[in-house]
C-alpha cells in the first residue's frame, strides 16, 4: 500500500496521540470526518499502524535492560530465534547480517531475573554456540512511535 | 502523595489495549461508571506520565528497508558527547548507553541501501569521539514489543 500526503499526516497526529477524534483530526487536515475514519481503518487493516499502550518502563521499580548478540549452529538458526521470542522477557529478536546471527533485547524486572535469562534460559537453549550482552545504563533516545507490526 | 494506577484505571487501560480509540462513552458503559470518571483518569493516565495511547508505524511498510542494531565504542570521555549527536540523527531512533563490549548500542532505520551506506561509511565515522562501529542489518525481524518502553523520545 502507497502512503499519500494523509496517510502520513493521520500516522503523525496518531503517533503523538491516538484518542484525538476524527473530527479533531479532519479539521487539522483540512479533510473530510470520514476520509479520516476510512483511511484509519486501511493503516490498521494493513498492519501499516497498530493504536497501543504503552507503559513507561520507568513504573518499573529496578528494571533491567540487556543487548545479547548471540552466535548459533546455522542450522539451528530459526528454532532459536523462535524460542527467544517465546521468552517474556525478550522483548526483541532478529537474524542479523554481520556481528552476530542473532540479536535480542531483553527487558527484566531486575538484575536477578536478567540473569536467569541470560545465564539459565538462553545458555540452555540447543544450538547457542557464544552470545555476548551488554547491561543497559541508560536510555539517551527511545522512539516507541516506531517498531514492526507482526502479529 | 504520590499518584499510582488503581483497579478503575486498570480495568480502563484493559479495554484501550484491544481498542485504544474506544470512546469514554463506551469506556464508561462497560465499566458502569460515568463517561467524565473514565475521561478524568484518562488525564490521570496519559498527563501523569504513565502510559501513553499512540500509533505505532511499521518501519518497513512506511519505507524503511534497513533496521540497522548498531553497536559503539566510543573514547571514554566522549560518551555523552557522541550519545547527544547520534541522538539528533533522523536515522537513529534509539541510543543506549551500555556496560560490554560496546559503550553504545543505537537502533537505526533507512530507506534505501544508498542512504545506508551513506549512513555506515559517513555519517557515522565522521562523529568525533568514536572508536570503532559493528554494524549489522536485522535481515528477520521475529519479535519487536512495545507495550513497556522509555519515555525518551523526545530526548
Amino acid at each position: 500500500m502507497k502512503l499519500d500526503l494523509t496517510d502520513k499526516q493521520i500516522i503523525q497526529l496518531l503517533g503523538a496521540d491516538a484518542r484525538m477524534s476524527n473530527n479533531q483530526m479532519a479539521k487539522a487536515i483540512g479533510v473530510t470526518e470520514g476520509t479520516v475514519r476510512n483511511r484509519i481503518q486501511k493503516l490498521i487493516q494493513n498492519k501499516i499502524i497498530k493504536i497501543a499502550v504503552i507503559n513507561n518502563i520507568n513504573r518499573m521499580d529496578n528494571p533491567a535492560v540487556a543487548f545479547v548478540g548471540l552466535d548459533v549452529e546455522t542450522r539451528s538458526k530459526d528454532s532459536i530465534a523462535k524460542s527467544l521470542s517465546k521468552m517474556k522477557e525478550v522483548r526483541f529478536v532478529s537474524t542479523l547480517i554481520g556481528r552476530h546471527d542473532l540479536m535480542a533485547f531483553i527487558l527484566a524486572e531486575d538484575i536477578t531475573k536478567l540473569s536467569r535469562v541470560l545465564y539459565e534460559d538462553i545458555s540452555s537453549l540447543p544450538g547457542v554456540r557464544f552470545f555476548e550482552s551488554s547491561i543497559g545504563l541508560k536510555y539517551y533516545k527511545y522512539d516507541y512511535r516506531w517498531a514492526r507490526i507482526l502479529d | 502523595m504520590k499518584v499510582s494506577l488503581d483497579d478503575l484505571d486498570h480495568k480502563i487501560l484493559k479495554i484501550l489495549e484491544s481498542d485504544g480509540r474506544a470512546p469514554a462513552k463506551y469506556i464508561a458503559e462497560q465499566l458502569s461508571v460515568n463517561e467524565v470518571t473514565v475521561s478524568k483518569r484518562l488525564t490521570k493516565i496519559i498527563e501523569g506520565g504513565f502510559c501513553k495511547i499512540i500509533a505505532i508505524a511499521d518501519f518497513e511498510k512506511c519505507g524503511f528497508d534497513y533496521l540497522l542494531p548498531i553497536g559503539i565504542r566510543v573514547h571514554g570521555e566522549k560518551l555523552e558527547e557522541v550519545a547527544d549527536i547520534l541522538s539528533r540523527l533522523n536515522e537513529v531512533f534509539s541510543v543506549n548507553v551500555v556496560s560490554g563490549i560496546q559503550d553504545l548500542e543505537i537502533l537505526c532505520a533507512t530507506q534505501t541501501l544508498q542512504e545506508t551506506k551513506i549512513f555506515l561509511d559517513q555519517t557515522l565515522p565522521a562523529i568525533p569521539g568514536i572508536k570503532s562501529i559493528a554494524p549489522a542489518i536485522a535481515s528477520n525481524v521475529y519479535k519487536f514489543e512495545t507495550d513497556w518502553t522509555p519515555f525518551a523520545n523526545e530526548a
